[in-house]
């Protein structure tokens, strides 16, 4: 059989070897091939070769960022790879899969102070939980902003805060940075708004979306801010006249809010604004026979927490826009009990191996529940040494996202 | 000798030995499945450079573990930093993407929460800021270098005493 010499292509990009290879014949005597340079023939050599650009960066977008912000100072190259936007989105991506990446944040809203952060991470939230102790807290640095702070929500890391129901501040918590924006222009002062925040993949920047609230107009006005332009830029007006109490979550390419019809049915609906073609979209509830919904996000999914006397049932709409694809999740034996203040119950985050984190909020206290489908369990704990009333908990992902312009 | 329609490919470590694996595991190896498929003709035996076979070991158990579904089971935790470094480059060698991302989490693992100097050291880098330069950076970041579980930097520890 004739021996052919052939070319081969390198199959790994880093690492081009010009070595070609050909099949053993049946001698005795062996053709010495020109090895890589940078092997060990034994474990007994002497240094081990340095690992290439693209291992490290694939061992540190692991990492969290607290610990990356220390790796800056290692050296030049690294430094400029920690900020590297490749390099940020690669660590994005595994921070949201990595439940150690993600921190549940409470605070109370006490009006006449300074904004105060309490801080978990979630693996500690879900051992706490689960063996029934007080989940305990770190109290996070906040900027020295002015107080009265209102209605919280997040994307990708930044939390985005309703200052006063006038301005907005953004404010990536793990890099300790953040921004207030400069505010709407609407002449009269007194106008109330309630800020969001998310990512439009297409155009791959981050927008605030502002509702301001005309009441005797009866509409709300729309604006939205992109991040790296440098102006509040006005779209349609919402659907929707009332004024919206809470801010909308992110999901699905959309700003999503929960907002309730007291004219026509009594119920509660979904407004939803599309990034892309910035248009609005009705969507009904799921079939639940209860009022006291709250709305959120799992796993990427629009998510309802309905709660009745007995239960709160956990629905995830599938297929986003698809009113037939409400599923129910899961339903959570969660007793109300004493009607007391409206309960404000919600799934706030579903680890990896389908464990559901949840808060209940009903008079004055908050308690935590981790529901395990799979083994039927279900336990609960309080959050530490507090006693007031809290806005809603947040559960928020690592990042090295900048909340600047 | 093995034919090219049996299920075993043949592997030759660069320590000489040969190991005789199914094609299946070859197939997770995108390196030797480029070469196999590359060859018009049969393939006795692929040379696979940077592979010795300590590290082919690991990786039919890894296979083996995975194949049953118990890839979680699989631990590096008996290899201290340099083996686990050595073996890291030799799955990226043979362009395995599940092996290699276990490799990468568990070398992240161990390097969390440790200190500056000891990243340093264990990629044997070399500090090419100015003193002024890092002082800036140090400072910038100072709060990151702080916590109860983050390993103290040397410098720190020197100040101490």
């Amino acid at each position: 059989m004739p021996r052919r010499r052939k070319q081969r292509r390198p199959p790994v990009p880093s690492r081009s070897f010009a070595e070609e290879w050909e099949p053993i014949i049946t001698t005795k005597k062996r053709r010495r091939r020109r090895r890589l340079t940078t092997t060990t023939e034994t474990l007994t050599s002497p240094p081990l070769p340095t690992l290439s650009s693209d291992i490290v960066a694939e061992i540190l977008c692991r990492l969290p960022v607290q610990h990356l912000l220390k790796l800056r100072c290692i050296c030049k190259s690294w430094k400029a790879l920690i900020s590297d936007n490749k390099f940020i989105e690669k660590h994005l991506i595994m921070s949201k899969a990595s439940r150690d990446r993600h921190h549940l944040t409470i605070y109370p809203r006490i009006d006449s102070h300074d904004l105060e952060l309490w801080d978990s991470i979630i693996p500690t939230v879900f051992s706490s939980t689960m063996s029934s102790s007080t989940v305990k807290q770190t109290r996070l640095w906040c900027p020295n902003v002015f107080n009265n702070f209102v209605y919280l929500c997040s994307c990708d890391g930044i939390l985005c805060f309703t200052i006063m129901y006038r301005s907005v501040l953004l404010w990536n918590p793990s890099i300790r940075r953040f921004y207030i924006y400069p505010p709407l222009p609407i002449k009269d002062e007194r106008r109330e708004s309630e800020y969001s925040f998310g990512y439009h993949h297409f155009t791959q920047s981050y927008k605030i979306v502002a509702v301001t609230n005309f009441r005797a107009k009866r509409k709300n006005e729309v604006r939205v801010y992109t991040l790296g332009m440098d102006s509040w830029r006005r779209i349609k007006d919402l659907p929707y006249s009332d004024f919206i109490i809470r801010p909308g979550v992110f999901v699905s390419g959309t700003i999503t809010w929960l907002v309730y019809d007291a004219t026509i049915t009594s119920k509660h609906f979904i407004i939803s604004l599309d990034f892309e073609n910035e248009s609005y979209q009705k969507l009904l509830l799921p079939n639940v026979e209860t009022d006291t919904c709250m709305l959120g996000v799992l796993r990427d999914f629009l998510c309802i927490s309905a709660s009745t006397d007995m239960f709160v049932d956990v629905w995830i709409m599938k297929e986003f826009g698809n009113k037939e694809s409400w599923t129910k999740l899961y339903q959570v034996p969660y007793c109300t009990g004493v009607r007391g203040l409206y309960p404000r119950h919600k799934a706030l985050y579903i680890s990896n191996d389908d464990q559901l984190l949840m808060i209940f909020r009903d008079s004055r206290q908050l308690k935590l529940g981790v529901y395990d489908f799979k083994s039927g369990t279900f336990n609960m704990s309080k959050i530490e040494s507090f006693n007031s009333d809290y806005m809603d908990p947040e559960v928020y992902v690592e990042s090295l996202i900048s909340p600047c312009s | 000798m093995a034919s090219s329609s049996s299920n075993l490919i043949s592997l030759k470590t660069s320590d000489g030995t040969v190991f005789k694996v199914e094609r299946a595991l070859a197939k997770t190896m995108k390196t030797v499945q480029a070469i196999i498929e590359e060859a018009d003709a049969n393939i006795y035996m692929i040379p696979i450079h940077n592979v010795f076979s300590h590290h082919m070991d690991m990786i039919i158990d890894y296979y083996k573990l995975s194949v049953a579904g118990k890839s979680k089971e699989f631990s590096v935790e008996k290899l201290d930093n340099d083996e686990l470094k050595d073996f890291l480059l030799a799955v990226h060698y043979l362009n395995m993407e599940d092996l290699f991302e276990v490799l990468t989490q568990a070398v992240a693992d161990r390097l969390e929460k440790k200190s500056v100097g000891y990243v340093r050291k264990y990629f044997g880098i070399e500090n090419d800021f100015t003193p002024e330069e890092y002082a800036a950076i140090r400072k910038k970041n100072d709060w990151a270098f702080k916590g109860d579980d983050i390993e103290p930097e040397e410098d720190e520890e020197k100040q101490e005493e």
